[in-house]
């Protein structure tokens, strides 16, 4: 469905040229959730704003394709833009609940979503609140005449995934959803967009520092170092036979409240600097298994089998 | 145990007022209620609890930062707040806080070196000539080698791993007993926690710090415990709720508040995760701090609750090998 092909984006910093996505090949398929996981900086968050084409204004495209249906997004018109989005892809941002207008009621902002997109009637819109308010498992009649600051964190944030379900997206993309909600609320809202997933069809694209969630949620999960995509597979495979010494790395160091999690390791050594990175792939500074070819070649995102696709030069010999 | 405790707090209350203008009444928020525990000498005690339960603000309490407004708070078997001034001084010295965002609690226009230095000075831990050589020490016991390469730099060169190494640093230079490290790791990536957590009690060895760890993080206040010798305390709206040893309050809670927030915790395995039941909670939403509930103040959301529970406060009781403040616990065992 959403085809990214050898997409960079940079940005211009005093320091020089950032690259916060660099040469990256991704795809989002129809009903499906993908769980989009790296560490701060990695440009993760880059990616999701370039599939909306929302890019900041020291940033910029330099070469890549976006293709979502076929269409070809960085290129569309300013009117085919604003029917892509919302309609064929929503986001909720990070943080997304405290961008509630604080003076408008949750139906105006509803009501807002969809006035640049033509036809719908106020009675439609009525409806498909309550039904979606529903779906969030919120009352609908108590909670459209409200004001955000008449919710709590977690209701907040449970209006604006409804909002952006509001045009029925294909995709939704959601960018940290949880990074503010306190743990109760967090299990509550995940079980919420599970649910939603079920209803709708709809795919979703999951994005997260922490990997734990995903395992929950997601149906393949990519993994992301320094502006590339270094693993990308069935969740079951990223769990259970991980490929990449980063995706294995990350997975030793998350202590699990369950079982004995005896076997935990910090990764070594520090984050790259995004406008230094490291020659050759990426990872080799703090990667264990590292040889001389990894600091000069960056390994191609190859097949590994089953679908699943791996950048690392040693992945054959790392069993 | 008939040592006396390093540190020990005794029903411990503190309330703010907040707001209170011409148009709004004062509020009135409990955010420790009670509070009683002990820190022994090289003892690690975890703080855990949601945004907002209070925990800083223990935290703080420890520290003589904020004073309470009953209760005593005692430094090696003296009250801290009726010690003379030099009593105190001496206090604070021993007792030193690591906070959660390294980014805003390094000064930008001072360098590494200007950050570390003049504390150890001026508490004659060094002489001015020494200082130099010390810094370098501190930096390369907390792992930023070659330590010339930062002793000049500003925290905007730093990133936030190394940053918070150096606030850890700053820490540990005078030496003392007793650390607040407040959400200390919270902040850094996934790959680098861990790490800092080792470094913490690589520290621990070597000076025999004792820690107040507070997170809202179950797993890595697990890894942290299990790594050291000491207990987890877990807090809700104020009240210390469930206190075990080791990493016994993780692996098998006692208290519904304890036994519903494992439950959860995202499990970084796709079978376990997906097989986990939903926990059942009576309502969502926290109650506000301003008019915690009465009796239990978790009775609002205990899917357990009965009708003693919205009318008397239960008092940490022994239950098995831990302390626990619930009526029906016992039954849950």
């Amino acid at each position: 469905m959403l085809k990214v092909r050898g997409l960079t984006v940079g940005f211009r910093v005093p320091r020089g040229i950032l690259k916060a996505v660099d040469n990256l090949d991704l795809d989002v398929y129809e009903n499906e959730v993908l769980g989009l996981v790296g560490e701060s900086g990695c440009g993760k968050s880059v990616l999701a704003h370039t599939i909306l084409k929302v890019v900041d204004p020291n940033g910029f495209v330099d070469g890549g394709q976006i293709l979502f249906e076929d269409k070809d997004v960085l290129n569309m018109s300013h009117d085919e833009l604003r029917k892509y989005r919302w309609s064929d892809v929503s986001i909720v941002f990070q943080g997304a609940f405290n961008s509630l207008n604080p003076v408008m009621k949750v139906f105006e902002h509803m009501v807002d979503t969809t006035v640049s997109h033509e036809g719908r009637t106020k009675e439609w819109i009525k409806e498909r609140s309550n039904e979606l308010l529903q779906m969030v498992r919120l009352d609908s009649g108590a909670v459209l005449g409200r004001y955000p600051h008449e919710l709590s964190g977690g209701m907040k944030q449970r209006v604006v995934a409804a909002m952006a379900m509001l045009l029925k997206p294909k995709l939704l993309i959601l960018d940290e959803p949880f990074s503010a909600l306190d743990m109760l609320t967090q299990k509550f809202f995940l079980k919420i967009l599970i649910d939603i997933r079920k209803q709708t069809g709809a795919s979703m694209m999951f994005i997260t520092h922490d990997l734990a969630p995903v395992a929950e949620i997601a149906d393949r999960v990519a993994v992301m170092y320094c502006g590339v995509i270094v693993e990308a597979s069935g969740v079951n495979e990223i769990f259970y036979n991980p490929k990449h010494p980063y995706t294995r790395a990350l997975l030793s160091s998350i202590p699990s409240v369950v079982g004995e999690a005896e076997d935990l390791r910090p990764v070594p050594g520090p984050l790259p600097d995004p406008v230094n990175p490291p020659s050759g792939c990426a990872f080799h500074p703090r990667c264990l298994y590292a040889t001389d070819a990894c600091s000069k070649l960056r390994p191609p995102l190859e097949n590994s089998g089953g679908g699943s696709l791996v950048a690392c030069h040693r992945w054959r010999e790392l069993r | 145990m008939t040592e006396v405790p390093l540190l020990r707090a005794e029903s411990v209350t503190k309330t703010f007022i907040v707001g209170g203008g011409p148009l709004t009444k004062a509020k009135v928020i409990k955010a420790v209620d009670q509070a009683s525990f002990t820190v022994e000498r090289e003892e690690n005690v975890v703080l855990l609890g949601e945004s907002g339960c209070g925990k800083s603000t223990l935290g703080k309490l420890t520290l003589g930062l904020l004073k309470p407004n009953s209760g005593r708070i005692e430094y090696e078997g003296k009250d801290i707040w009726a010690l003379d001034k030099r009593g105190f001084s001496d206090f604070r010295r021993n007792a030193q806080v690591v906070h959660q965002d390294p980014y805003t609690s390094l000064n930008p226009v001072r360098t590494i070196y200007q950050s570390l230095a003049p504390a150890m000075i001026q508490n004659k831990a060094v002489s001015a000539k020494e200082a130099y050589n010390s810094v370098r020490e501190l930096l390369s016991l907390v792992g930023l080698v070659p330590p010339e390469d930062f002793l000049d730099r500003y925290p905007s060169r730093m990133s936030g791993g190394q940053m918070q190494r150096v606030t850890l640093a700053r820490a540990i230079s005078l030496r003392p007993k007793y650390i607040v490290a407040d959400e200390a790791v919270s902040m850094l990536d996934a790959s680098l926690r861990l790490g800092a957590v080792d470094l913490m009690l690589d520290l621990q060895k070597r000076f025999g710090v004792s820690y107040l760890f507070i997170t809202h993080d179950f797993g890595i206040s697990r890894y942290f415990i299990k790594k050291s010798r000491g207990k987890m305390m877990v807090m809700y709206l104020g009240s210390l709720v469930e206190i075990g040893d080791g990493d016994s309050v993780v692996r098998s809670p006692i208290h519904p508040y304890t036994r519903i927030l494992k439950e959860s915790i995202p499990v970084p395995d796709p079978k376990i995760a997906r097989g986990r039941p939903i926990p059942q909670l009576r309502s969502l939403e926290i109650p506000r701090l301003e008019e915690t509930p009465s009796g239990c103040k978790f009775h609002t959301r205990c899917p357990h609750a009965i009708d003693i529970c919205s009318t008397e406060v239960p008092l940490l009781r022994r239950v098995g090998t831990k302390l626990v403040a619930c009526h029906l616990a016992g039954q849950f065992l």
